[in-house]
């Protein structure tokens, strides 16, 4: 009896260790750390989701981003310092090239996605209809890089962890339709009903300028694709007496001289200390040649005078080995203002150019008169983005005969397209990469873009970029159903 | 094993009761240092009466009053006593051989067991072979030693990372190295590297999860019991031991001593040099890529002219010139030898009831990389008493170690080797150290434009780390009744841990920063460096109670043991860092003195378990054994539904010797054993709080007041259940010729199911992974031992050989559906070895030849990667030696490791800046490319025969060749001398006549003396591993230095 008593002392002992140990020891799963979603609110993803999409589209510095655009297309070019690999100077890009970009996409659409839905749970439709409106815009640019992308079984986390490719063409359509949505529920949104707006600041009417020029943007893209002129018709009539972007859409959550905390291009460029310190990436020297064969006051804005010998504008072509940094031009003032800029997701120059050629293809009401008026305040808002006047804009595009500047000197509706598409391009430099190289792909224009100098260059201006190697290794059947690309596979809406 | 090469009595403590015809005798078994001998036998003689003494060595007879007893123990010389009723002093000889066979190993839970009793695979290895050769961290000195076991050291700095693995990978994502248990406490791996190696009695290796199962869920990639030293009872003893080891770069990539620096590239040729005789050969002399001339030995210039100011402000501009030839061993000369001082003492003591064991190590190492030194103090106390029934063991150390080492450069944070291996061979770099006084030394004046100088980095650019570890355990027992005891272990392990990188500014002048070579050089790129520093300051903690019920019973024939426990731990950890990269007062490493926001995070994890166990033993006739344990675990990582889990082991050992006549007599065959086993664990291989999906603080946020999330990259999964680990195994023991030969076989089937793993998804989910219950990983191998004690015996010589080989054939389940990345080139694969390389490659015919381009003879890169093989060696075979001859040892420990291969990314970076040999093969002659084929204009590849590169200097090998990762992945084969030591003992004649010294010894030893690669492989150790101690092992960068060899003096005594 005496053995078994002991024997109970131990097992009472192991069972009153068992059990006041329980709790204590295990319901210590929460995180400490982080918020989950559930408990997270609307706002606070929103800012952060619009300024990491500024930071994706504004940066043409960010490596592993659109830097490629802005090269191919003459605005920058790489530093003689660094000894470039074959790959980026050739064209003969591979699937690691940019790679970045299909995942940050996908990234911030995940966010935008938690708004709208966040909105819809709350019934609250400023958050739902920005939420539709980012991912549409998001969306499209996946579309204008890369073709058939993963959409209706998107987003979803592992209720689809593999999701398959949707037609490009197919995208389009329904992108179309939720930007008509968006619209929709913006124009129903009550200003001042959200937070975390860094872009308008619960300011609902610009939300719906803004979501208007997105759709002409999307509209504008389809132009060269005769079998969309009915679709295109349909559609422009909804946007007939729509008001468009007419101020800079840029995003500030309150940048800061801090480390990681300055505006995106500013802080590729610009320690806390002021000291220019980005050495990768110069001026290009077919833009510097185009602003200086045409009086363009902007150079000095976007560009600065090399250190040595001083006083002159100096790039790199695309593919040359290069000339050192004390000799080429740095990103200038007009671009580079202050570590508190915001950062621009749409320009409205680029907004009055979409309705330039709206208008001046007949899409828009108004005629000749209105086009001109369009193109010259794109004109006019680029040279105010950089801190010049109105009258030097004037004097600018008054340069008569000069139909690379002045609208009367074009006579047909190519030379005007050509004219908006060319200020285009010089109003997006080293700002937005992304619509230049949109409209090249689209239109062959500027038309006079070289190619790479380099050696090995295919010749060839690839037309798209490649799937992400991660892709093929981790979503391989859906990825491979889109069969072969290559380079040059161009996306739907090219002609 | 107690080898005892000088041969002391063994003390028996007898203590006896006359009771009629017979008494009963107890007492306590004890080797010549007076530690107890466990399951000693004791026989009445004459009679087939006998006892076996337990684990402590304590036994009890009964015997008639006149019977003599013969006590028989592994290793040592049977003898023969007459007990008396007093105090007995028997002298006893150690036999100087153990048998493998006989081996006492320590199992689960501190357990002795006799080896015939255990029913799966074990290693034991003593402090004398594990540090023989005076290793630092302990664990290296089981290199070789042990089959199935695989110690990668993964770098060489002053504190390098080694990676502890059993019987291969299990988990794909999770831990797979060895859980570590000293003195019956898990620990985290890190503070194996931080314990004296010279506290250590031995480590015992359970190989595989069968043996480990009961320490729970830690424990299905095997263990590593360490058991401290103990007191000694008798005369106290006071060991010193003192070692001076040195060390020294044994091996560089082959570099190319022919072409200096760069002659194709730049813009302006104002600063090129025409070579006089030659003046179409173009040289620059601020170049950082060694694509220039061929040497020549002519007076060259070395960077471009300096500017140099008198102390009024006036300057002139000077340049450095030096002959244009390559220096021999240049680079090796400008690392230093490296040297490592320990002392350690160490006092013991005991009685008839206590033990206490004191001791004190200081570890001071210099490394090759000028500036960078560690210094490790540790100090132990553990002890006992006994209280009638009652035992209070406690055990506690404390070490305090900083390591202090060299940061990045002042341009892009590179290491101190990169800058080094880099330099043109005509530049010693030992010209360049004093840069605060010398202009061509100075940031502003240093002759490479592109790559800073080292010494300044040296001086300025600093990481120390600190670490404070404690680990304490008291551990209480009763002995109930004379068959069942309790004991309770309280176990507490802390790490503090502080960092501090600090990194100077560096104003450079306006003269430099105007560029003035045109060379785009550092100076007109960084301008102004501003002084920047990381803080980090974090705990991990884990605290462990285990409570033991053991009883023991025999009935006939049949003995059984049986255990009852329970377990609980909790684990925590935080960190707090803060940094800044723009401080403002010069040489003020604070955080308060900065401009803008400073960078901070923190974070807090803790965990818990609960689990309760049971194990048992049933034994008969001392010839067959059945065990088996189970175990439930409760586990605060899994919701509450999943959070409970069981795991059973079962296995038996059988020695066939002992249980047929057949056998019995036969003067071959002296002992055989087969043993099976099974086991299943479980696992929880995800981090604290992996269920729920995150919202994260978004990269610069928050900006003033305005805050703002992002939703985690990583896609939660709150139904996750644990892995598990099924094993099975069976092995053979042999002993030959009374066991001089002793051999040892295992075959294993593992399989890991059901990972936990954030499998990588499409990033159109909108997450880039998501924590997922998916993929198998199966490990199939064999482990042979063999060990040969004596080849050799003759007179006074004696040979000892043992070798051990393994083989593990890996792989992937087809289950886990798609590839994984490990990062740095390694993949899981579906259906390969785990893990595997693969890379970046050109593109290719149907039979894997290049296809160049019919003009330029250039290959072009592909867009898929290519699969080169696994970069775990599936083979491995380690042999150690050793001869002694009077007072001589000589023993030397050499391993191969066979079937990888590696990644070198080291070669495309040498091949970038054109210092390797692999990038002058050709002599910068263009060339027809190995093995290429060109598109015969149908389409059709046709081999390439004279289309030639167009180029074959940096165009082709730095811009081009060196992108495609391919060509850097080599046979990872080697052989390596891992130790050789020789240990003179002085003789006890001489050591007797101080009075005052029992044991002097003396001994020279080097460790990885020599290595031997495949041919292919000419860039460096093929274990070295950018991954540190992580899963990704197999591919090496500009991180790790070159590999050293270490060798020394040491001096022991003991008082």
């Amino acid at each position: 009896m005496k053995l078994i008593s002991k024997r109970l002392i131990a097992v009472v002992f192991l069972a009153a260790i068992f059990g006041s140990c329980k709790k204590q020891l295990l319901d210590i799963n929460t995180s400490p750390n982080d918020p989950t979603t559930a408990s997270a609110n609307a706002d606070l993803v929103l800012s952060a989701a619009l300024q990491n999409t500024a930071a994706q589209f504004s940066n043409p510095t960010a490596d592993a981003r659109f830097a490629f655009a802005g090269l191919w297309l003459g605005h920058i070019s790489y530093s003689g310092n660094y000894a470039i690999a074959t790959e980026n100077i050739s064209y003969a890009i591979t699937n690691n090239f940019a790679a970045g970009a299909f995942g940050g996409i996908y990234d911030n659409l995940e966010d935008y996605d938690f708004v709208e839905k966040k909105g819809a749970e709350s019934g609250n439709n400023f958050y739902r209809g920005i939420g539709m409106l980012m991912k549409a815009y998001n969306y499209q640019t996946l579309v204008d890089l890369y073709g058939n992308i993963p959409y209706s079984e998107a987003l979803q986390g592992t209720v689809a962890s593999k999701p398959k490719y949707d037609d490009q063409k197919a995208i389009y359509d329904d992108l179309g339709k939720r930007m008509d949505t968006a619209i929709a529920l913006l124009k129903t949104a009550v200003t001042g009903s959200i937070g975390g707006d860094v872009l308008f600041a619960g300011n609902a009417p610009k939300w719906v300028k803004f979501a208007n020029t997105v759709k002409l943007r999307l509209l504008i893209r389809q132009s060269q694709r005769a079998d969309r002129a009915a679709y295109i018709a349909t559609e422009v009539a909804k946007l007939a007496g729509a008001s468009f972007l007419d101020a800079d859409a840029s995003v500030n959550p309150g940048y800061l001289n801090s480390a990681g905390k300055a505006n995106p291009f500013w802080g590729s460029n610009i320690n806390t200390s002021g000291t220019y310190t980005q050495d990768f990436y110069r001026a290009g020297q077919y833009a510097i040649d185009f602003f200086q064969a045409h009086n363009d006051t902007r150079i000095g804005k976007y560009y600065k005078t090399a250190a040595t010998p001083g006083g002159t504008y100096q790039g790199n072509y695309f593919g040359d080995q290069g000339i050192p940094n004390s000799r080429t031009s740095e990103f200038g003032t007009g671009i580079l203002k202050s570590f508190s800029q915001p950062a621009p997701i749409m320009l409205a120059a680029e907004s009055y150019f979409l309705q330039a050629e709206a208008i001046a293809r007949g899409w828009l009401a108004g005629g000749a008169a209105a086009a001109k008026t369009a193109y010259q305040n794109g004109v006019t808002q680029s040279f105010l983005y950089l801190g010049l006047t109105g009258a030097q804009a004037s004097t600018y595009y008054g340069q008569a005969g000069d139909k690379q500047v002045n609208w009367d000197a074009t006579t047909n509706l190519s030379e005007q397209i050509a004219l908006i598409i060319r200020q285009k391009w010089a109003a997006l430099c080293c700002i937005n990469e992304l619509e230049p190289y949109n409209d090249y792909r689209r239109l062959k224009l500027p038309a006079d873009v070289p190619l790479s100098t380099s050696p090995f260059s295919t010749g060839k201006m690839p037309t798209r970029l490649l799937y992400p190697q991660r892709e093929y290794e981790v979503n391989a059947e859906s990825v491979l159903a889109v069969g072969t690309i290559t380079p040059t596979t161009n996306v739907w809406w090219m002609p | 094993m107690r080898k005892i090469a000088s041969l002391l009595p063994v003390l028996l403590l007898l203590c006896s009761f006359a009771f009629g015809q017979t008494r009963t005798i107890t007492g306590v078994v004890k080797d010549d240092k007076a530690n107890p001998v466990p399951f000693a036998t004791i026989t009445e003689v004459g009679t087939k009466n006998a006892a076996q003494a337990d684990a402590n060595g304590i036994f009890s007879i009964k015997i008639a009053t006149q019977s003599q007893l013969t006590i028989s123990a592994t290793g040592f010389t049977t003898v023969t006593i007459t007990p008396t009723d007093g105090q007995n002093n028997v002298a006893l000889v150690a036999s100087g051989a153990q048998n493998l066979t006989e081996v006492v190993v320590t199992t689960a839970l501190g357990i002795k067991k006799q080896n015939r009793e255990v029913g799966y695979s074990t290693a034991t290895v003593s402090n004398k072979e594990l540090n023989q050769s005076k290793v630092i961290n302990p664990v290296t000195g089981l290199t070789g030693k042990v089959s199935g076991l695989q110690i990668q050291t993964s770098d060489n700095s002053v504190n390098p990372q080694v990676r502890v693995t059993l019987r291969g990978n299990r988990s794909i994502l999770g831990n797979n190295q060895a859980l570590i248990v000293v003195d019956n406490v898990q620990v985290d791996n890190a503070y194996l590297a931080r314990m004296n190696p010279n506290d250590i009695e031995s480590f015992d290796v359970l190989k595989g999860a069968s043996a480990s199962a009961i320490y729970g869920s830690n424990a299905s990639n095997g263990v590593l019991v360490v058991t401290t030293k103990k007191g000694t009872r008798g005369k106290p003893r006071v060991q010193f031991g003192s070692t001076v080891q040195m060390e020294t770069i044994s091996y560089m990539p082959d570099l190319q001593d022919r072409f200096g620096s760069y002659g194709g590239e730049g813009y302006n040729d104002n600063l090129a040099v025409h070579f006089p005789e030659d003046p179409i050969k173009v040289y620059y002399p601020y170049e950082n890529q060694s694509y220039g001339p061929e040497y020549n030995g002519v007076l060259a210039p070395i960077g471009g002219p300096v500017r140099i100011y008198r102390p009024d402000g006036t300057f002139f501009d000077s340049t450095k010139m030096i002959p244009y030839a390559a220096i021999k061993d240049g680079k090796r000369k400008f690392f230093d030898k490296g040297m490592t001082l320990q002392n350690n003492v160490s006092f013991s003591s005991g009685d008839a009831t206590s033990l206490f064991y004191v001791s004190y190590q200081n570890v001071h190492t210099k490394g090759v990389v000028p500036g960078d030194k560690s210094d490790r103090n540790t100090i132990r106390v553990n002890g006992s008493k006994q209280y009638g029934k009652f035992n209070i063991e406690y055990n506690s150390s404390y070490t305090l170690e900083k390591i202090d080492v060299a940061g990045g450069s002042y341009f892009q944070d590179r290491p101190v080797y990169w800058t080094v291996i880099n330099a043109p061979q005509h530049v010693d770099l030992r010209d360049y150290r004093d840069w605060r006084n010398d202009p061509f030394a100075n940031p502003n004046g240093y002759f490479n434009a592109y790559y800073g100088n080292p010494w300044w980095q040296i001086d300025e650019s600093r990481r120390v780390t600190r670490n404070n570890t404690l680990l304490s355990n008291v551990r209480a027992s009763l002995q109930i009744t004379s068959w069942l005891d309790l004991s309770y272990t309280l176990g507490y392990s802390r790490n503090d841990q502080s960092f501090k990188a600090t990194k100077a500014g560096f104003v450079f002048d306006a003269y430099a920063q105007t560029d003035p070579w045109q060379a785009g050089a550092i100076p007109s790129s960084v301008k102004v460096l501003q002084p920047s520093l990381t803080d980090q300051m974090s705990f991990s903690s884990r605290a462990s109670g285990d409570a033991l019920l053991t009883a023991r019973k025999k009935f006939g024939d049949i003995t059984t043991k049986l255990i009852l426990g329970n377990s609980i731990y909790k684990r925590k950890t935080r960190f707090i860092n803060d940094a800044s990269a723009s401080l403002i007062v010069p040489g003020l490493y604070n955080i308060n003195y900065r401009q803008g926001e400073p960078t901070v995070n923190e974070g807090i994890t803790e965990e818990g378990l609960l689990g309760v166990f049971a194990d048992l033993t049933i034994g008969w006739k001392n010839f067959l054994f059945l065990h088996g344990t189970g175990r439930n675990d409760w586990n605060s990582k899994l919701a509450e539904a999943n959070r409970s889990f069981f795991y059973p082991s079962l296995d038996a050992a059988f020695v066939f010797t002992d249980a047929f006549k057949l056998f019995q007599d036969s003067k071959i065959l002296s002992y055989g054993k087969i043993r099976v086993a099974w086991s299943k664990v479980g696992q929880v291989s995800v981090d604290p709080y992996s269920l729920d999906n995150l919202a994260l603080v978004s990269a610069g946020f928050p900006y003033g007041s305005t805050a703002g999330f992002t939703i985690s990259n990583n896609y939660a999964n709150p139904g996750l259940l644990p892995e598990f680990t099924h094993e099975k195994e069976i092995g053979l023991e042999l002993g030959f010729l009374k066991s001089r030969i002793n051999f040892q076989a295992a075959y294993f089937d593992t399989k890991t199911t059901n990972q936990t793993i954030p499998s990588q998804i499409s990033s159109g989910t909108g997450f880039t992974s998501a924590t997922v219950n998916l993929g198998s990983m199966t490990n199939k191998g064999y482990e042979l031992d063999l060990r040969l004690t004596p080849v050799l015996n003759l007179k006074d010589i004696r040979w000892n050989v043992g070798a051990n080989f393994t083989h593990i054939t890996n792989q992937v389940g087809q289950d886990l559906g798609g590839e994984i990345s490990l990062g740095n080139s390694v993949y899981a694969i579906p259906g390969k070895a785990y893990p595997y390389i693969k890379t970046t490659d050109w593109v290719r015919d149907d039979q894997g030849r290049i296809i160049v381009d019919k003009l330029t003879g250039f290959p072009t890169k592909a867009g898929p990667l290519a699969q080169m093989g696994t970069s775990v060696p599936p083979s491995k075979l380690g042999i150690n030696t050793s001869v002694s001859w009077k007072g001589i040892t000589l023993s030397a420990v050499a391993d191969a490791w066979f079937g990888a291969v590696v990644n070198n990314s080291i070669g495309s970076s040498l091949d970038f800046t054109g210092i390797s040999a692999y990038s002058a093969q050709t002599g910068r002659q263009p060339f027809v490319i190995p093995n290429s084929v060109i598109d015969d204009g149908t389409g059709k590849y046709i081999p390439n025969t004279n289309v030639a590169t167009v180029d074959a200097n940096w165009r082709f090998w730095a811009n081009t060749w060196n992108q495609a990762g391919s060509n850097y992945v080599n046979s990872a084969d080697f052989w390596k001398i891992r130790e050789i030591a020789i240990t003179y003992d002085f003789p006890r004649s001489l050591t007797d006549k101080t009075k005052v010294i029992q044991q002097a010894s003396i001994s020279l030893s080097g460790r990885n003396l020599f290595m031997f690669r495949a041919k292919d492989n000419v860039w460096t150790d093929p274990e070295f591993s950018a991954a540190g101690t992580g899963n990704a092992i197999g591919s090496n960068d500009i991180f790790q230095t070159p590999p050293t060899r270490i060798y020394g003096i040491t001096l022991n005594v003991i008082f």
